[in-house]
């Protein structure tokens, strides 16, 4: 049997048993969450280098198999679904072997660890019938074990049964037997399930019983070994009880507050994100909520910083930027060229947007989010503006200049057009850029004019056009001014 | 048979046009207003277009082919493309060419060196008392000034979960009180930093960060050297940090770190409150700055001698010598007899 029992009896080593006792309960906590909550939560840079550490250094079994886990779920929050499935692949095929080996020294204590975790890796592949004869099997000889049970749920939510997610979660917490930690993580793993099936009172009542129990005295030790550590890393395949603890606190405030605010209660919602964030200062899932909650751009720049490709926060800022846009952004982070994209999408600038996110994903290639969004300023057919262009006309020739047609290019070399403008710069003779009707026009060089002309008065501009500037600006070819 | 031939001979492209540029010509320099101008054999031009860096910078209709460009003044290697539509736009044709990078021996070292001395003498310090050696080269000390000129300080706190019992609150306090040392001129800001560095935060005349930070937790890792490096600046600045010492998640390294702080302008001082910090210590010895230890309850301490410690030195100014020379370039003072220098910029990184 594999119960969190013989793991104490059999340990020389206090830390290895533990780190495995907590490998199943601990995958549960993130799994839950994804679907369910559309967790925004972010893979940061540091879990990612923690793993790849942890892969470098560690060649056992369970070392091996949460990293690969754990990066795949990493690489998920961030939509770099490609990448996860690599890592869920080599996952499999750790699990693969394992139990190979387990059963070729039949130890089927070993094999059952090993059969569900090849179990978990199927079903974050979305191979339902594999995942699922997998789980049958690794019950049939640990089906005593909270932890198979966990797994059991675990795998069901991903593959989005949740009545039966529910079930396995059940029978977990009827398991677990008296250690709170133990107890926290299976009550955790049923809330999660429980949200998932509809039963979102029940679930309430549990989280606030898991966070509660967690501030408790009982893990007063603990959360002085998490602080002597400096742990901060919140990953699903938590090794250790620190990590098991900071992973768990972490995701049952998250769920709860989500409960509350879905139902109206921001107050408490608020809270329990603030409380998320006073552990961990960049949680990109509570900082995308008190943004969304806020309507606050300065918190949105935070949560763009934390995760800058997830959708839901997208989708949010997108909702938000059609209220309030900001004037300008502030694009020195992955996060601010993120949002100032999304702003120049909002204003109708797809060249301009395209740029920056051609350039992002050249610096992540194989991020979903950022293909999503390619497709979106993807323009329409360009079409000749009317011989007095408004600004739109103008924006839609910038945006899809490329797909002029040769007619249509000896078309627009040919045509003159007159606009109203207004110069920058100060009054004078010479001027080199404008506006018109809000798009921005450059001229090849520096230009004078016969007398001098004002910048804060319009002006009616003839001129041809030529193509697109430096900063996407217009670029003309001026033929006369006049008021 | 022979005039099918001749239909399909003709249906097949016709070969590329020759572009050829004649300014800029490959590896030239590109800087300030110059001359774009291509050749081509393409017939039934209809128009070149010429784009620096990917950008439209402006159309010849006729030949000559020529526009001029202004490159501005930027050291970065320029791509030029000319792209010339023949045939009712049909056909187009390019030629690129990369300008050349302008080069550390082609840079004008206009920087001036600052060193600031901490001395003992019994008399004023004049040029004519220190003698100044960089890489082992004799310079002229342009001036020797009693007073320091206005600076910016940036203050980096470490908001770690090691700050916690007290420390963040203190190391704030600390600041607030001693934030009088400043004098009229100067300016500062607060880099507030667990393993991520947050965005410097300018301190407003009168402002208090216990007050503003209030709701800040010591939370998280520590990213010391990412965090002492994101002040990299050429304007004359006075870092100090105060930290518990740990880096669990720097992504730069000791070296890569020392190196962007190591600017002629930037003298950095920390106050720790845990463990020694080799790194912080190589930093404060480069740059001329000095080390405290500290406890929660004497940080103010320490940063007020830090602070007087900087207002009373003396700033020895010279322009390099070796303008030519990248890369780490040692400072190296010789008092005059009677003049003791007790801690001096051990030198700066050139690039």
């Amino acid at each position: 049997m594999m119960g969190r029992g013989n793991d104490r009896t059999d340990r020389t080593d206090r830390t290895k048993p533990r780190a495995a006792a907590w490998m199943a309960g601990a995958t549960a906590i993130l799994l839950f969450g994804q679907p369910a909550f559309a967790q925004t939560r972010i893979a940061s840079d540091f879990e990612i280098a923690k793993m790849e550490r942890q892969l470098a250094s560690s060649r056992d079994f369970l070392a091996q198999l949460s990293g690969r886990l754990n990066l795949g779920d990493l690489r998920v929050t961030r939509n770099e679904r490609a990448l996860a499935r690599a890592e869920y692949t080599k996952a499999l095929d750790l699990a693969a072997k394992e139990r190979l080996a387990a059963r070729a020294a039949s130890d089927l204590t070993r094999y059952s660890t090993a059969t569900m975790y090849a179990a978990l890796a199927q079903a974050k592949l979305g191979r339902d019938a594999e995942s699922f004869a997998l789980l049958e099997e690794a019950a049939r000889y640990t089906a005593g074990s909270a932890k198979t049970w966990n797994v059991y749920a675990s795998a069901m939510t991903v593959l989005g049964h949740p009545r039966k997610a529910v079930s396995a979660a059940r029978n977990a917490v009827l398991l677990a037997g008296d250690n709170p930690l133990d107890v926290a993580v299976y009550q955790h793993a049923l809330a999660t399930s429980l949200i998932d099936a509809g039963e979102r009172a029940e679930a309430e009542r549990l989280l606030v019983r898991v966070t509660a129990s967690l501030r408790s005295k009982s893990f007063d030790a603990l959360r002085e070994s998490v602080a002597r550590q400096e742990s901060f890393e919140i990953l699903s395949s938590a090794r250790g009880d620190e990590a098991a603890y900071l992973a768990l606190l972490n995701r049952a405030q998250l769920r709860l507050a989500r409960l509350y605010e879905e139902r109206g209660a921001t107050a408490e919602a608020r809270a329990q994100y603030e409380a998320v964030l006073r552990d961990r200062s960049d949680d990109a899932t509570a900082l995308a909520a008190l943004a969304r909650l806020d309507a606050d751009d300065e918190r949105y720049a935070e949560a763009f910083d934390a995760n800058p490709f997830s959708l839901t926060l997208i989708r949010d800022y997108q909702r938000h930027l059609g209220r309030s846009a900001p004037e300008s952004v502030d694009a020195s982070t992955t996060g601010g060229k993120m949002r100032r994209a999304l702003v120049q999408m909002q204003r109708g600038e797809l060249r301009a947007a395209r740029t920056t996110l051609e350039a992002l994903a050249k610096e992540f290639p194989a991020n979903d989010t950022l293909r999503v969004l390619l497709q979106e300023t993807t323009a329409e057919a360009a079409v000749l503006p009317s011989p007095t262009p408004t600004g739109a006309e103008l924006r839609r020739l910038l945006n899809a200049f490329e797909t002029l047609t040769p007619e249509q290019r000896a078309t627009l070399d040919a045509a003159l057009y007159t606009s109203t403008i207004l110069f920058d710069g100060e009054e004078g003779v010479i001027f080199e850029s404008g506006t018109i009707d809000g798009v921005p026009f450059r001229f090849a060089e520096p230009t004078q004019f016969s007398s001098p002309w004002p910048t804060q008065t319009p002006l009616r501009l003839t001129y041809r056009i030529l193509g697109v500037g430096r900063g996407d600006a217009l670029l003309v070819e001026p033929l006369g001014v006049a008021r | 048979m022979r005039r099918l031939l001749l239909l399909l001979l003709l249906a097949l492209p016709l070969s590329a046009a020759n572009v050829t540029f004649v300014a800029p010509l490959p590896g030239a320099q590109a800087i300030g207003p110059q001359a774009l101008e291509v050749t081509t054999d393409a017939a039934n031009v209809d128009r070149v277009e010429f784009y620096i860096d990917g950008a439209l910078a402006g159309v010849a209709r006729k030949a000559p082919y020529r526009i001029a460009a202004d490159f501005g003044t930027s050291p970065l290697p320029r791509e030029v493309v000319a792209k010339v539509w023949s045939n009712g736009f049909r056909n187009s044709d390019t030629a690129r060419v990369v300008t050349a990078a302008l080069t550390a021996g082609e840079n004008l070292n206009v920087d001036l060196v600052e060193v600031p001395l901490r001395v003992r003498a019994s008399r004023p310090v004049k040029a004519s008392d220190l003698r100044l050696r960089e890489n082992g080269k004799e310079q002229a000390i342009r001036d020797v000034r009693a007073e320091r000129p206005a600076a910016h300080f940036v203050f980096i706190v470490d908001r770690s979960l090691s700050m916690r019992d007290g420390r963040l609150t203190a190391a704030l306090a600390a600041i607030d009180a001693e934030l009088g040392q400043l004098r009229p001129g100067d300016t500062s800001s607060v880099i507030l930093f667990n393993h991520v560095v947050a965005r410097p935060r300018r301190i407003a005349r009168g402002e208090r960060l216990g007050r503003l930070f209030a709701e800040v937790s010591p939370s998280g890792g520590t990213s010391l050297r990412d965090a002492v490096a994101s002040i990299a600046s050429h304007e004359r600045t006075y870092a100090i940090v105060i930290t518990d010492g740990g880096d669990r998640n720097s992504l730069l390294n000791d070296e890569s770190a020392l190196r962007r702080i190591s600017s002629t302008k930037t003298i950095l001082s920390a106050i720790t409150l845990g463990d020694a910090s080799p790194f912080l210590e190589k930093a404060a010895s480069n740059t001329g700055g000095t080390i405290a230890d500290a406890s929660a309850g004497t940080i103010r301490v320490e940063l007020a001698r830090i602070l007087q410690d900087i207002n009373s030195r003396y700033l020895v100014v010279y322009q390099s010598s070796n303008a030519a020379a990248q890369g780490w370039r040692t400072i190296a003072i010789a008092p005059a007899k009677g003049v003791t220098v007790t801690a001096a910029r051990k030198g700066y990184w050139a690039e």
